[in-house]
């Protein structure tokens, strides 16, 4: 192992490898560790998503449509000539409906609201609808099309991405539990000086936290904090079908869903159909700490809901559950920064279920800011003193 | 939603034997089965007007008929067959099944929700296959479903047939089917008989299994069939058609490497092929017993003496038969015993001593049989030799269709190191069998440990519901 | 109850059986030895397993796909078909 570095990144999930490749490529030594191994958390249980239709306009949104550009960028990048990436990346686009007349003129109304500031919005009446999505149920009064929503495989992504970061000469320690963040004060600022692992120590002065779901441990072994903790969901997985689902369709109540905070069970259809034949059903969401038993009230939920927009699912089988854990801020936001307390602990953490979509724009904004350059947009909806202190 | 002071799964040896057991102690048994008819894998059988046929193809049918009869008859078992489980949990309190089942015969099957306190777990085993190059041409099969076609459906597998792979098993397949009229062309097993020579004293004092032996060889040697020593299939080979037309058998060494120069093409039109059997612990992982890696590195269940494999002051989930190791029928019945004997215990029906008075025969039994299945999985061993059958293009995951070649890309390029990394990295197990036929392989293929063999072998739906059924509350 | 011969459609063709049987013992005694062409290379597959383990024998049942031809029964009447990949 290196006994020095210019940044160690905790975590190989999806932030912390498009992170360690931005930093890379800003000419850092990098170091990866990660207690397991690559896309062992939550990118290991997620969809892919890469969308810009479920957010309103605000930072996250702005986060959003910069990080959509960024994954065709970063597949140009690591993907070999190959435009997915090797990590099945396609615009396939989202169709957001509604099951009711208010329903659906809400969602006009937020689709007018997000095409205001360019995101590429289309109204879908009935017959619209259909031709785009022949399947969906016919009691559907309309929709909005998002051609700029995509998708990619997050666990190949990410495995991709770690094999770039490397040849550019960074260094991954699989394996490795960080057990400490050394601190000294500095010039009167609580300073990092390195991590200790249970593999040995690095001398860093720039630790970025990418540990998503578990970053509030991290956190506490600098003796700072954050308030991220886990709102599990669980996905179906269908047996490989013929083709039925061409899009990314979900219910609009998903995107109320996901700006609750509530504890309590929330659930709405989200179908996809993916490359392997395979259909995915979410979403769920509650906060239940890291519990992963298999839940089959929700399961029947889910497969419920996702009927109502689909009924030839009804015979579609069933293969496999399984849960996730997304990484849930108070405030539904990111959290992108240097911490608060500790100078040269930087977080990039809390993405809750969209850091998949969110990484390569999150990576650009925090490398931005190490570097002191200008950043593409203003990062302080995402600063890490915004939740004061926890402790 | 129906309820049981006992639940037993799996109708074989060790299900049927545990529901005896308890119900003559007194306890409300229900045996849940997937098959049409009692008996499991081991004792498959066609129904009672073909009992002639039945008797025939089976050493020790009268047995299983005395096992089944006492069953069916026992006013405290009632028997639910058909009942394919899909998805399994428990608590502190006790165990919920969810199965789909038809209510009434003839029915097509709804979902049905069971409870218990006390649940006896016998899912039995199914045949390891390794993959090889051509082991998903049609024709090639395990021996298990050659067997299970006869001695299930009265049908024959093919008309010219190879038989290889390792265990004892390969006896009494080989010798139901010459029986039936078929000429098996080779009959291969990969191991030497001199293995045994350590364990002579072993086999002498099960004579009981010699004589089956000897039974199968007999049978054998009238029909001209010899067994051969030391060789494998390790390719097979398709028509235009795309069907079996030969395999190519090689003399292996004791590690399982080939011996380069010995391969010899040998027509056929089916081969079956077993390397022993693999645990269903399907429902086991769902349930979140606590689970091992047994010495011929499968995962079983982890049982204390009196099959318990985990308990409290309200419930208590046992497992017996091949869930716990694979160690034949034999052990299985002492097991189900136990087992069942156990239930009875918790749920009061009999005293302490009671259980100790009936249980003594039975430990001792029980551990006869122990050693005979230690010395079986030791004579029977399968090294990772096979490894080297496997060309980059061979298939390791038949459902996903994905190549050792992709295997070896994911660990080399993508830095996978375990059965996770690899899975989600080539879709390996991915598919409809989620694993059970390439899950042990891909963790040998790889060298994982055994915290990594038992953690892939988790399933938590069991078997495949449509999502219509499954949106369908049966509880509402 | 005597043995009863079933008689279903396999792909068009009459196909008999002798109640109890399952799928695959009826198209095995019947000489058909592919159950399905897979989903990625479109090659062949039989009976494998032979106990509803592998999935590898699935064909389309009544136009339901996915269905292990050796653990479902023949029944009168029961079209059967071989599947391709994904199905129907």
């Amino acid at each position: 192992m290196k006994r020095t570095a210019d940044a160690v990144i905790v975590g190989a999930g999806i932030v912390g490898v498009t992170t360690a490749l931005a930093l890379t490529n800003a000419g850092f030594k990098v170091v990866i560790v990660d207690r397991g191994s690559v896309a062992n958390g939550t990118t290991g249980s997620g969809e892919g998503n890469i969308l810009v239709s479920d957010k309103e306009p605000g930072a996250e949104l702005e986060l959003a449509m910069r990080s959509r550009d960024g994954w065709f960028e970063l597949a140009l990048d690591v993907g070999d000539l190959d435009e997915s990436g090797g990590f099945e990346l396609e615009a396939k686009g989202g169709v957001v409906v509604s099951r009711s007349e208010d329903g659906l003129l809400h969602l006009l109304k937020l689709a007018q609201e997000q095409s205001k500031v360019g995101i590429d919005t289309r109204a879908l009446s009935p017959s619209e609808l259909l031709e785009l999505e022949p399947n969906i149920s016919k009691e559907i009064p309309g929709g909005v099309w998002y051609p700029q929503d995509a998708q990619c495989q997050p666990m190949l992504a990410a495995a991709k991405i770690m094999r770039v970061f490397r040849s550019r000469g960074g260094e991954f320690h699989r394996d490795t539990a960080v057990r400490k963040i050394r601190t000294q004060a500095i010039e009167g600022d609580l300073s990092v000086t390195g991590v200790e692992t249970d593999q040995g120590d690095i001398s860093t002065p720039l630790v970025v936290n990418a540990t998503g779901t578990w970053a509030g441990d991290i956190a506490k072994m600098a003796r700072s904090s954050l308030p991220i903790a886990p709102r599990r969901g669980f996905i179906l997985v269908s047996v490989p079908a013929p083709h039925l689902i061409f899009h990314k369709v979900y219910d609009a109540d998903y995107v109320a869903n996901v700006a609750s905070g509530a504890a309590e069970l929330q659930s709405s259809a989200v179908v996809e159909g993916t490359r392997s034949g395979t259909i995915l059903i979410g979403a769920s969401r509650e906060r239940v700490g890291f519990n992963s038993d298999l839940n089959v009230a929700i399961l029947r939920q889910l497969a419920a809901q996702a009927i109502e927009l689909f009924p030839i699912l009804a015979t579609v089988q069933l293969l496999r559950a399984y849960s996730g854990f997304r990484p849930f801020a108070p405030d539904h936001l990111p959290v992108i920064g240097e911490d608060a307390t500790v100078k040269g602990l930087w977080h990039n953490v809390g993405h809750e279920g969209a850091g998949i979509g969110l990484s390569p724009a999150s990576a650009q904004l925090i490398v931005e800011m190490i570097t002191g350059q200008k950043t593409f947009m203003n990062p302080s909806a995402f600063s890490p003193g915004r939740f004061g202190n926890h402790e | 939603m129906i309820r049981s002071e006992v639940i037993v799964v799996g109708a074989g040896p060790a299900g049927m034997n545990a529901a005896l057991h308890a119900a003559n102690s007194e306890c409300e048994v229900l045996l849940i089965d997937n098959g049409n008819r009692l008996g499991g894998q081991y004792w498959r059988h066609m129904p009672k007007e073909r009992d002639s046929l039945n008797y025939s193809l089976h050493y020790d049918f009268a047995k299983a008929v005395k096992l089944r009869d006492a069953v069916l008859n026992h006013d405290k078992i009632t028997v639910k067959s058909q009942a394919q489980i899909w998805s399994a949990t428990a608590n502190d309190k006790g165990v919920v099944l969810h199965a789909l089942a038809p209510r009434n015969l003839g029915d097509l099957p709804t979902e049905i929700v069971f409870e218990t306190q006390h649940l006896i777990l016998a899912t039995g085993a199914y045949d390891r296959a390794l993959p090889f190059p051509g082991w998903n041409i049609p024709g090639v099969m395990t021996p298990g479903a050659a067997q299970s076609l006869l001695k299930g459906h009265g049908v024959v597998a093919g008309k010219k047939m190879v038989i290889a792979g390792t265990g004892p098993f390969l006896l009494p397949v080989a010798s139901s089917l010459v029986e039936q009229g078929v000429e098996v062309v080779g009959l291969f097993e990969a191991h030497s008989p001199k293995r045994w020579v350590r364990h002579l004293s072993v086999l002498l004092s099960n004579l009981g299994k010699l004589f089956e032996g000897f039974h199968y060889a007999w049978i054998l040697n009238r029909h001209a069939v010899r067994m051969k020593f030391g060789y494998a299939v390790v390719e097979a080979h398709a028509s235009d058609a795309g069907i079996l037309t030969a395999v190519t058998v090689a003399r292996i060494r004791p590690d399982f490497t080939i011996l380069v120069g010995s391969e010899k093409r040998i027509e056929c039109d089916a081969a079956a092929i077993g390397w022993g059997f693999t645990p269903d612990t399907s429902l086991a992982g769902a349930l979140g017993l606590p689970q091992k890696v047994d010495v011929d590195g499968a995962v079983v269940v982890s049982v204390d003496e009196r099959q318990v494999a985990l308990a409290n002051s309200e419930m208590s989930v046992h497992a017996a038969g091949e869930v716990t190791g694979v160690g034949g029928s034999v052990l299985s019945l002492h097991e189900g015993a136990l087992a069942g004997l156990s239930c009875a215990l918790l749920r009061g029906k009999i005293t302490e001593k009671q259980y100790r008075d009936s249980t003594k025969n039975i430990y001792a039994a029980r551990l006869h049989a122990e050693k005979f299945a230690r010395v079986l999985k030791d004579v029977y061993v399968v090294p990772d030799g096979w490894r080297n059958w496997v060309t980059p293009s061979t298939l390791i995951c038949r459902c996903e269709e994905v190549s050792c070649g992709q295997v070896d890309a994911a660990v080399d390029e993508l830095g996978a190191r375990n059965s996770r990394d690899v899975k989600l990295f080539s879709r390996v197990g991915m598919g409809m069998c989620q694993g059970r036929v390439c899950g042990r392989n891909i963790a040998g293929y790889l060298g994982t440990d055994d915290a990594d063999r038992i953690r892939n072998a988790r399933r938590p739906i069991i078997a495949p519901i449509t999502l219509g059924e499954l949106a369908q509350d049966p509880l509402l | 109850m005597s043995e009863k011969v079933i008689t279903c459609t396999l792909n068009g063709v009459i196909l008999t059986a002798i109640s109890g049987q399952s799928i695959a013992a009826a198209m095995i005694s019947s000489g058909e030895r592919i159950n399905r062409t897979t989903r990625i290379d479109g090659s062949f597959r039989g009976i494998f397993c032979g106990i509803g383990a592998c999935f590898d024998c699935l064909v389309v049942v009544d136009g339901v796909s996915n269905q292990r031809a050796c653990i479902t029964e023949v029944r009168n009447g029961m079209t059967i078909q071989t599947q391709r990949g994904a199905g129907p």
